[in-house]
């Protein structure tokens, strides 16, 4: 199984970067508001997920170029 | 003809119907449907979509077993259909109001969020708008039917997948256009296998006096369908991959790519 962790202490803007989002080559990554999206309330607080982890080949090219160091992916037997 | 045109088409394409767009089937309850799909679309749709990739992730053969029941959903909820560019214009001749919105699927998977590629269209002119009033949206653009056809041929040249939208099946309310990698129907389709959409009625076809092998076809195609003979200088279109959205032929400066009906092939008739 992989795993890619995404650590929100050293990421706060994601929407702001997004270059795991443009990089990763298998779109595997998804950004969602952190709560559900309230009416006549704009979005601060923006995560990033994965939505296709099952297309992760664990190449570990976002770790590479995330300017935060903020994501990590380990491939766990 | 599809299955959605045997159902809800009477005898036309399902998505050329007027009936499909008509005022009685935008209901409270479609109203609510649209209004939770737009509202919180990373969480209602994005969590489902996860959920499922994970079990894929899991136990591929037990997640796969589970898709005819998900595609039965779909199609009674959230269906698409591929549709080229010139009976995208023909639907647009029936809309009252078109309103162009930012994508929801390239908002959640590249943090696109002015990425204006969908349509909204109705038949009746009509103030219901899902989360016209959110901020995360901000304005909606509302086009005249000129406008409309016009971004839709630009959106054509740039080798985009048009296709319509049901919000509780048969009521069309959207149309799309996407690239492969940044759509959440056509990634789930193409990449985890799961039905999410029909490919259009037709398929392309390269007619061979014409190509002089330039490739620009290729260049465009969203689902790999088109290969090109070095030695022959041609290219062919692979009708089983190819998915019949017809934007290839917005490329080709000789006119050699032509849409054939699905229908009329014995062997593509059933391939959706």
């Amino acid at each position: 199984m992989i795993e890619v962790r995404w650590d929100s202490k050293k990421c706060a803007t994601p929407q702001d970067c997004r270059v795991c989002l443009d990089t990763c080559p298998q779109g595997v990554f998804r950004i969602m508001p952190k709560e559900a999206r309230k009416p006549g309330k704009a979005t601060e607080d923006w995560v990033i997920g994965t939505l296709f982890l099952s297309l992760c080949t664990a190449c570990g090219i976002c770790s590479d170029v995330c300017p935060k160091k903020a994501i990590a992916v380990a491939v766990a037997s | 003809m599809c299955e959605f045109c045997t159902q809800h088409g009477e005898g036309k394409k399902w998505y050329l119907q007027a009936k499909n767009y008509s005022e009685e089937l935008l209901n409270d309850q479609r109203k609510q449907f649209m209004a939770e799909f737009f509202g919180d679309f990373e969480h209602v749709i994005g969590d489902k979509a996860a959920a499922l990739d994970k079990a894929i992730a899991t136990d591929a053969a037990g997640a796969k077993a589970l898709f005819p029941m998900v595609v039965e959903q779909q199609k009674r909820d959230h269906w698409g259909q591929v549709v080229p560019v010139e009976e995208i214009e023909q639907i647009l001749d029936m809309s009252l109001s078109v309103v162009r919105v930012p994508c929801v699927c390239r908002s959640m998977l590249r943090g696109f969020r002015e990425a204006r590629y969908c349509f909204g269209v109705t038949s009746v002119n009509s103030d219901f708008v899902p989360v016209a009033d959110h901020p995360d949206y901000r304005d909606l653009e509302v086009l005249d039917r000129e406008e409309a056809k016009a971004a839709i041929r630009k959106l054509d040249r740039e080798g985009l997948v048009h296709s319509v939208w049901t919000f509780i099946s048969p009521m069309i309310g959207g149309i799309c256009n996407c690239s492969v990698n940044e759509c959440m129907a056509l990634k789930t389709r193409t990449r985890l296998g799961l039905q999410t959409m029909f490919k259009a009625e037709y398929f392309a076809r390269v007619e061979w006096e014409n190509c002089n092998g330039c490739r620009n076809c290729m260049k465009v195609c969203n689902f790999g369908a088109i290969s090109y003979s070095a030695y022959s200088r041609k290219c062919s279109v692979n009708q089983l991959q190819c998915y019949g959205c017809g934007v290839c032929r917005a490329l080709c400066h000789r006119d050699a790519i032509t849409l054939v009906e699905r229908a009329g092939v014995p062997a593509l008739a059933g391939e959706w």
